[in-house]
């Protein structure tokens, strides 16, 4: 006996959870969820730019009209070149997340709040800060110092102006998807890469560009969606002078708009719709080609953030490089702010003399303080109306027994529907919410509806990724899976109710084709000062630091709980 | 005071979430009116603007205050507080008892465990408690534990009181499977800790026939205790003298005691009890213009001290108010024995406040009692028989189902961490099989699942295989009844499952046969074909079908389950790993397989699918004849076992570790065996290996080793035992015929 084999138990492993596939809600809990945001998008969006597609239609020729009219083709050249714009800002944005891997967690951490302070302030902040910077007054302008009068704000020049406003404000956004999708990459991958593809090109080219690919396409979507919608920045940092020139098919049809003939401002509004809605569903459509199904990726082991290299000096240098740069035109309106308000007018940020004059004469006429609170209270109010619409949309989507085919649907037309300009919507919108619009409940519902999509996609993501275990106990008892779904997910949520405040804090638009003259709209009584910005810099720049600092203060208050989010909403 | 942690806070925000399609529907409803009434204001006034904040808060704010006032309403109950550890307060004034409580008290320090006897109502916890705090007079050494259960007329089982008894001495009871270990347990913490232990209200006597024997230790047991055999000399309490009665009635009567010195007409054999002397007195205070002599009548009549005692309860209780009355109805004909005060609140309809007032009122009329714990309530015995069931009894029984079972599944999501959560489940386990019995057609299937699910969690997390089983096997049966199809084959598979850890594949399998045949093919859930391919697994007759199951389990998960998936593979590794002829390409198939399952990362696969992984993988190294690897993989599996809080697989692994050390390193083999074999239930192949292995490495117990080891294979029945359970039958049988 004692030289008989040793014996050994071999068990088998046995799953204890409750069937998942039961659930007593069937199939139209799912619809049941969606219901209430459907009926928002629906009234808000949907049927406004059915009825803008129907008038377009209502006039054969308007579309004829339209592309063979000579000021068309100049809007849309510039078009292309924001979207020039967007391929700069997904690049940079991309080496700047590759930068990161290399660098220690606190710079990384600075320069993440570095990159990401530009994209909550609003475009019209921006427009102004790089105005006041790029100041075709030499004495006004921090680089006009050395440089031949106009120099910098020429109609050639102006270009390079709109594309650093740019760039600086949606390089962040791109690099914080960038550097979750870098940090999403299987380890095994590169490991294999390292292995077989010989130099760091190749490795690029054969593993890490195709790995890459999705996370692409989401920070391209995004980056792409606010090209497109370029508007503010344009209004304001463009001298009146030479607007013309620099002019956008979403400005063009602002100012166009009651020269049109019948059906072409329609026709305008459903190009500027179909244009981003076209790449958006592009790129869905690669996405759903390319993405692992849902709850494989990760795979074995994820890169980490850092590579496996310690914080390189070179990397730490540019590292805080780019963060001092980035923090500079922030540097130069606090600065600006603090300046005398005459000096400020005369010799911009290099004017003599600190003071918060510039914020009394803000504040002075009352305008700006008046349109604090109806601010405020209108953001406040579309949080929370986007998170009670978006998360039931989301969680209906994902655990309520929906037809995978219909949820598929439903998530194409939310990428469409989350391209929607504006513009598209807004005469029907208009003409029906007329007499509503001076109240706070309908715009907010119009904010709400225009935010809603992009937050159902995004807690749609959030929601996938929710552990099998948490949602398997309630769902086989047939009942909901709601609370824990969100419990689980809460960072997804507070990053949404954030996002949606922000947007809306920063919404010029809307306001401007929906409320206007109500003047109750922080960024509305900005842009009115900024039509005097040769004489009022130092207020303006007052204005812009006031107008920007409660996002940026949303932001860093939650940043903890946006990483999170964002890389939980990004992470299929 | 420690202000709440950040994410329970969170919780309880998250606690205001819609979480039924009935509060879903009140947000919405709300919400939607809400906002569409604000849009109407908005059409007819201009003052939306000034009154914008009013809205603001009101939409805000409204939603959530309706949620929360529903859900107040259907609030599972707080957590009970723990009963306390110390000895009851004696008795103020014990009338003719010296005697006993002086033998009890030199019983214990003569033997160490002294049996105090008698019938409910003659005063024997009062006996013992006086001795017991002679005994011990300081609380910190004080330990006490009342064995009423929930369960009428069914004693608290000997293995549980033992778990009760461990608690209350403050070890873990959760891991202890036998009763022997558990008196070592208890044995060793009386006697360093220097305790008084005193275990009351025992029915049987085999419930406490296994506590420790030892002059060290200090026992006192007392009760009814019927099957104390006689060698254990117990301490018999016997009826009261009729003088100690009516001196025992004057001491408690404070209303008008002049009624009492006057030629008393009461039987005297009535004051021979206790009880009956509290109760007469109880009615007396009630009564105080009455006399002892309107009493007398009706009580002559009556033959029995039960009678007696019914008789007086039944005039106590017809001046009851109607708030007293409902409450002592519903309490009397509740299907358990006792009650938290706020369940018995929702469950009668009546608000705390009515409920806590009537329950002193009752309290006052000896008519219910408090256990140890204050929150908690039960009705005297024989109170069903002197007032009459509530007329909605059939509701009352459903709403304290509806009311436990909300209360299981609030809790049963705080375990195992929370310690509130625990303390529930350990007043209220046996009350929720209870239910689980007495779910008749008509009960709701939903509130069945929830206990179920509750109890399968809660023995789960106390590694209490038997209660699982037993609560499975509760749970199928009810499902039966209200012909619940689900919830029975989930309740099956339970049983498979239990079936299978504790070795009895017969029973395993004709669950399993069940589930299948109690649903149609197309419905089949993916764990069924597992359970069916883990029978097949484990009994070897047909490794193809485990082949095809393991196929089809796979096939039926829904897509994206990533623990679904690693389970499949850590079976296709067992498959791989199982057979006689095994080839080195198998072994090296199931080797990659394992590893890439042991090796996932993020929280996709739970980490006691790693560890059974890494277990098996290690046994795949075992197999290419790689020693040390395969002994660092187990070592590695049973740590991760013992984060994931698998007490059994953490015992496998070092039965594993152990058997690998049989040749090398004797003493260090026999030492895991042992520390393995105190992980693993008493029965099942783990436990056999364990038993052959130590009865061949410790010559002197071998054939304590040997029965243990052939009582751990248990017969499969009617199904036949596959070849390696025959070798280990042979093997333990030949070392039992080695002489020593």
């Amino acid at each position: 006996m004692r030289d008989e084999p040793l014996l050994f138990a071999v068990t088998p492993r046995m799953d204890p959870r409750a069937p998942a596939t039961w659930s007593s809600h069937g199939r139209w809990a799912g619809w049941g969820y969606l219901l209430p945001a459907v009926a928002v998008m629906t009234a808000v969006l949907v049927a406004p730019l059915a009825m803008t597609v129907i008038e377009s239609l209502r006039f054969p020729d308007a579309y004829r009209t339209l592309v063979t009219a000579a000021d068309f083709w100049l809007p849309l050249r510039n078009n292309l070149i924001w979207m020039g714009f967007a391929l700069v800002a997904c690049a940079l944005g991309l080496g700047l997340a590759l930068l990161a891997r290399d660098v220690g967690g606190r710079l990384r951490r600075v320069l993440t709040a570095a990159l990401t302070v530009p994209a909550v302030v609003t475009p019209l902040a921006a427009g102004i800060t790089l105005r006041l910077i790029f100041d075709f007054r030499p004495e006004r302008g921090l680089t006009g110092g050395g440089a031949r009068e106009g120099y910098l704000l020429g109609p050639g020049w102006i270009w390079l102006l709109l594309g650093m406003a740019f760039v600086w404000q949606w390089t962040g956004v791109a690099f914080l998807v960038f550097r979750e999708g870098l940090g999403r990459i299987r380890g095994d991958l590169l490991r294999v890469a390292r292995v077989f593809a010989p130099g760091r090109w190749s490795r690029a080219r054969l593993v890490l560009i195709p790995a890459l690919f999705p996370t692409a396409a989401v920070a391209g979507l995004i980056v792409l969606i606010a090209a497109t919608r370029a508007f503010e920045i344009v209004l304001v940092a463009v001298p009146g002078s030479i607007q013309d020139q620099v002019d956008v098919l979403g400005l063009y049809w602002w100012r166009q708009s009651d020269v049109f003939a019948p059906g072409e401002r329609e026709a305008l509004g459903v190009l500027l719709f179909l244009i981003p809605a076209t790449a958006a569903l592009l790129l869905l459509w690669r996405l759903r080609r390319d993405l692992p199904p849902p709850g494989e990726t990760g795979g074995t082991g994820r890169t980490g953030e850092t590579g496996a290299r310690g914080p390189g000096r070179v990397a730490r240098a540019a590292s805080a490089l780019v963060a001092a740069v980035w923090l500079t035109p922030i540097a130069v309106l606090l600065l600006t702010s603090l300046r005398d308000p005459v000096g400020a007018a005369r010799s911009g940020v290099r004017a003599a003399g600190h003071g918060f004059a510039s914020y009394a004469e803000a504040l002075r006429d009352g305008s700006f303080l008046d349109a604090l609170t109806p601010t405020a209270t209108r953001s406040l109010l579309v949080a929370v109306l986007v998170v009670l619409l978006a998360v039931p949309a989301a969680y209906g989507l994902t655990y309520a027994g929906m037809r995978r085919r219909a949820g598929a649907l439903v998530v194409a037309l939310a990428a469409a529907l989350a391209t929607i300009p504006p513009q598209a919507v807004a005469v029907p919108l208009g003409r029906v919410t007329d007499r509503l619009v001076g109240g706070p409940v309908t715009l907010s519902l119009v904010h709400t509806a225009l935010v809603l999509p992009l937050a159902v996609l995004l807690l749609r993501n959030a929601f996938l990724s929710v552990p099998r275990p948490v949602v398997d106990r309630p769902l086989a008892q047939g009942h909901s899976a709601f609370r824990w779904v969100v419990e689980a997910r809460l960072p997804a949520v507070v990053t949404v109710a954030v996002l949606a405040a922000v947007f809306t804090w920063n919404d010029l638009i809307v306001s401007l084709l929906l409320n206007w003259p109500a003047a109750d709209q922080v960024p509305l009584v900005i842009w009115q000062q900024a039509r005097e910005f040769a004489t009022s810099a130092g207020p303006l720049a007052a204005e812009s630091v006031m107008a920007g600092a409660v996002p940026v203060v949303l932001v860093l208050a939650t940043g903890r709980w946006l990483t999170q989010g964002l890389t939980q909403g990004v992470a299929r | 005071m420690t202000p709440p942690p950040r994410r329970r806070r969170v919780t309880r925000l998250l606690s205001l979430l819609p979480q039924s399609r009935r509060e879903s529907l009140v947000a919405a409803v709300t919400v939607g009116g809400l906002v569409a009434t604000a849009l109407l204001k908005e059409i007819l006034t201009d003052l939306a603007l000034e009154l914008l904040p009013l809205w603001i808060l009101l939409i805000v704010t409204v939603p959530p205050v309706v949620i929360f006032w529903l859900r107040r309403r259907h609030a599972p109950g707080g957590v009970p507080e723990s009963p306390p550890l110390t000895f009851p307060p004696p008795a103020e004034r014990l009338v003719g008892r010296d005697e006993a409580v002086r033998q009890v008290v030199h019983r214990v320090e003569a033997r160490g465990l002294a049996v105090v006897q008698g019938s409910k109502g003659l005063g024997t916890s009062a006996v013992a408690i006086a001795a017991a705090w002679e005994l011990e007079p300081h609380t910190a050494r004080q330990r006490y534990a009342d064995l009423r259960g929930q369960d009428r007329g069914r004693p608290e089982p000997a293995l549980s009181v033992a778990r009760r008894t461990l608690g209350v001495l403050g070890l873990q009871p959760g891991a202890v499977e036998t009763l022997d270990a558990a008196a070592a347990l208890v044995g060793d913490a009386l006697r360093t800790s220097g305790h008084t232990l005193l275990l009351d209200n025992v029915q049987e006597w085999t419930q406490v026939a296994w506590l420790p024997r030892a002059p060290a230790v200090r026992i006192v047991v007392a009760g009814l205790l019927d099957g104390t055999p006689v060698e254990e000399d117990p301490i018999p309490i016997g009826s009261l003298s009729e003088e100690d009665g009516l001196a025992l009635l004057r001491a408690k009567v404070t209303e008008n005691p002049g009624r009492l010195t006057s030629a008393d007409p009461l039987p005297r054999s009535f004051l021979r009890n206790p009880v009956i002397v509290l109760t007469i007195a109880a009615w007396l205070d009630r009564n105080a213009t009455m006399r002892v002599a309107d009493l007398a009548g009706e009580l002559r009549a009556r033959p029995s001290d039960a009678d007696v005692l019914a008789t007086v309860r039944r005039r106590l209780s017809h001046g009851l108010s109607p708030h007293a009355a409902r409450l002592l109805s519903v309490l009397a004909h509740l299907p358990v024995e006792e009650v938290a005060t706020g369940t018995l609140a929702r469950v009668a309809g009546l608000s705390e406040r009515d409920t806590g007032d009537a329950i002193r009122v009752l309290l006052d009329n000896c008519l219910v009692e408090r256990p140890r714990s204050p929150s908690r309530v039960r009705a005297v015995d024989g109170a069903a028989l002197i007032v009459d069931p509530p007329r909605d009894r059939a509701a009352v029984t459903r709403a304290l189902a509806g009311q436990l079972a909300a209360q299981a599944d609030a809790h049963s999501r705080r375990l195992p961490e929370d310690e509130g959560a625990r303390r529930w489940f350990a007043a209220e386990d046996t009350a929720l099989l209870k239910v689980l019995d007495d779910a008749a057609p008509g009960a709701s299937a939903y509130d069945v699942w929830r206990i179920g699910d509750a109890l399968e969690t809660w023995f789960n997390t106390q590694h209490r295989q038997t209660d699982r089983l037993d609560a499975a096997r509760r749970l199928a049966a009810a499902a039966r009844r209200l012909k619940d199809r689900e919830a029975s084959v989930v309740a099956e598979l339970r049983c498979a499952d239990v079936g299978l850890a504790l070795g009895v594949v017969g029973s395993a399998s004709r669950h399993v046969a069940r589930a299948f045949e109690s649903l149609p093919a197309k419905a089949h859930p993916p764990q069924l074909h597992l359970a069916r391919a883990a029978v097949h697994l484990t009994t070897q007759e047909d490794l193809t079908v485990v082949e095809a199951e393991l196929a089809r389990y796979r096939q039926a998960l829904p897509s994206g389950d990533v623990q679904g998936l690693a389970v499949a593979r850590v079976n296709i590794g067992a498959l791989l790993l199982s057979g006689d002829a095994l080839d080195s390409r198998r072994v090296q198939d199931a080797h990659r397989l394992l590893g890439a399952v042991a090796a996932s990362a993020g929280d996709g696969v739970d980490p006691g699918t790693k560890a059974h992984a890494t277990e098996l993988r290690a046994l795949a190294d075992w197999r290419l004849g790689k020693e040390q690897e395969a002994r660092a993989g187990w070592r590695r599996a049973a740590a991760m076992f013992r984060r994931a809080g698998e007490p059994v697989g953490e015992g496998r692994c070092t039965v594993h570790l152990g058997t690998s050390l049989v040749a090398s390193d004797a003493a260090e083999a026999a030492r895991l065996l042992r520390a393995g074999r105190a992980r693993l239930p008493r029965t099942g192949v783990p436990t056999a290996l364990a038993c052959l292995y130590l009865a061949r490495l410790d010559p002197g117990q071998a054939d304590e080793h040997v029965t243990a080891g052939l009582a751990a294979l248990v017969p499969w029945d009617d199904v036949s035992e596959p070849p390696y359970i025959g070798d280990i039958r042979r093997r333990l049988e030949e070392l039992a015929t080695i002489p020593s």
